[in-house]
């Protein structure tokens, strides 16, 4: 065996790369000399004292690179996305809720009259639809509310399919009411979304700010929840429970307003996928755990890749409009 | 973090171009010296530095830097310097990673006077000889070395073998431990020759 391949054993050593085999090779090799162990040696020290960079000086106009710098940013800028990051515009506002209802039509024949109701169906867009009481809702895909051509007069009331976010306008003598399958969701003076899944025989209401009143139609039971909590009803064992300290991404996919705090990458891919109702697959498993800091409010999922690739020196590979691949990266 | 980054970078959140241009001041020639001691490409070091400073004043207020601003700066560029170099599809060292005879390939020694050695810190030795080794050979080893990339995360960035990284780490390592070896006998000639004074 020539030098080399005992200098690329010896390396491997270094790294703590050596199979079992080469282990012994080597052994075998340092006991034939005291020549072996001095080279040995020799590449040892090379090593220990290589991990530093010499920094070339370089001359450099930094006023004319400055302006250069300015000028790239404004050219930036006039493509820029709009983000407003740290700010809860929406959390100003007297009250917002996130209802999901997801049960099917067959809370329409409640009621009767149906021709005489008002129906607002998702258009395809994330765009507010104001109540006669200039109340707004937003209905993620797949939602429907209808409501009463009396709606405001004595009692705000109405009827969700799918899951909607609601920004209620405070109103003392007129309750807000939201009816599902399962349940009702009595404003308090609120922002809050329902969220019923049919499949899963499931509603969620989750409270951004303000108070809501959940009642379960089935056990009469009734739980009051405050900004930050969530209360769902498990159709299947007829239960209603109360969740606090609720993460607000649950309500991102309306508000686009995501928060994370060292969350692991993986949890905050996931949150993006829902978000943003995109694919995204981590092919680096070792990033799974790698914490994540970040509080943006973008229209623009690829705001967080841009991101990812500046912290983790991810790869993002497009697929297509929908799903994207991250390659490579490292922990910071 | 050190206090005038952090103070720095949170004028930089409110929009400050005055920080902006401190920040500059301190870590542009700093970005565009660590780029240009991987890759000495000038043109690319700028880039790579412009782009940082870009970065950072359009996430100005959405970054969260939990370590300090220097290396978060510096693994900034890097990983940017190695997404360019990627897209230059690192033509040289992909052509080595198909010549059979490239692990046999021994690069020269730098020839360095013995009695300028005896007077050179080891430090200064290695880096010279760090220095005068083949572009890629060097850049691998830095990242390496210098910059903690593991073998597999290099591979993927320049889109190159493990093995071939393999090859490059030994291959520097030899010239290196050559140059060490060189400058331990100029010492101990030095040491006989003084140990002959004495006698």
């Amino acid at each position: 065996m020539n030098q080399d391949f005992y200098i690329s054993l010896i390396y491997k050593r270094i790294q703590h790369l050596l199979e079992p085999e080469e282990e012994q090779k080597l052994a075998y090799w340092l006991q034939e000399s005291p020549k072996n162990q001095a080279l040995a040696r020799e590449i040892e020290i090379a090593w220990e004292n290589s991990d530093s960079l010499v920094l070339p000086t370089v001359e450099l106009d930094l006023e004319a690179e400055f302006s250069q710098l300015l000028e790239n940013i404004e050219a930036v800028e006039e493509k820029n996305i709009e983000m407003r990051p740290r700010s809860f515009p929406w959390l100003r506002v007297a009250a917002a809720v996130l209802v999901l209802v997801l049960i099917g039509y067959s809370i329409w024949n409640r009621g009767g009259g149906d021709s005489e109701w008002k129906e607002i169906a998702y258009t395809g867009e994330d765009k507010a639809h104001i109540l006669p009481d200039g109340s707004k809702i937003w209905l993620k895909e797949g939602a429907t509310v209808k409501y009463q051509p009396s709606f405001a007069s004595n009692k705000r009331e109405l009827e969700l399919s799918g899951e909607a976010f609601f920004d209620v306008k405070h109103q003392d003598n007129t309750p807000f009411l939201v009816n599902c399958t399962f349940g009702t969701v009595q404003v308090l003076g609120t922002t809050f979304t329902v969220n019923e899944r049919l499949k899963q025989e499931r509603m969620e209401v989750v409270v951004v700010s303000g108070r809501v009143q959940l009642s379960a139609y089935e056990t009469m039971e009734k739980i009051v929840l405050e900004a930050n909590e969530k209360g769902v009803w498990n159709e299947a064992n007829k239960t209603l429970k109360h969740y606090q300290d609720v993460s607000l991404n649950e309500v991102a996919w309306h508000t686009k307003n995501l928060v994370f705090e060292d969350t692991p990458l993986n949890e905050v891919l996931e949150t993006l996928q829902k978000t943003y109702s995109i694919e995204l697959n981590l092919v680096n498993k070792a990033l799974a755990g790698c914490p994540f800091s970040l509080v943006m409010q973008t229209e623009d999922p690829s705001e967080y890749f841009e991101i990812f690739q500046e912290v983790f020196g991810i790869e993002v590979v497009k697929l297509n409009n929908q799903a994207y691949r991250f390659e490579g990266g490292t922990c910071p | 973090m050190n206090r005038t980054d952090q103070e720095l970078l949170e004028k930089l959140s409110r929009g400050d171009k005055a920080a902006l241009r401190e920040l500059f001041d301190q870590y542009y020639p700093y970005l565009v010296s660590i780029v240009l001691a991987h890759t000495q490409d000038l043109e690319m070091a700028k880039d790579v530095a412009q782009e940082v400073f870009i970065y950072l004043w359009k996430k100005r207020e959405v970054l969260s830097i939990h370590t300090g601003l220097k290396p978060y700066l510096r693994k900034a560029a890097i990983n940017r310097m190695l997404n360019k170099l990627k897209r230059q599809r690192f033509q040289v060292l992909r052509n080595e990673e198909v010549d059979p005879s490239e692990s046999h390939f021994a690069p020269e020694t730098p020839e360095t006077p013995e009695t300028q050695l005896s007077d050179k810190e080891l430090g200064n030795l290695i880096q010279e000889t760090i220095d005068g080794l083949p572009e890629k050979c060097k850049l691998v080893f830095q990242l390496c070395r210098v910059e903690g990339l593991s073998h597999k995360e290099i591979a993927e960035k320049l889109g190159i073998s493990t093995k071939t990284i393999e090859n490059q780490m030994t291959k520097a390592l030899k010239v290196l431990r050559k140059a060490i070896a060189q400058y331990e006998n100029s010492h101990l000639r030095i040491l006989l020759f003084l140990i002959f004074e004495f006698i």
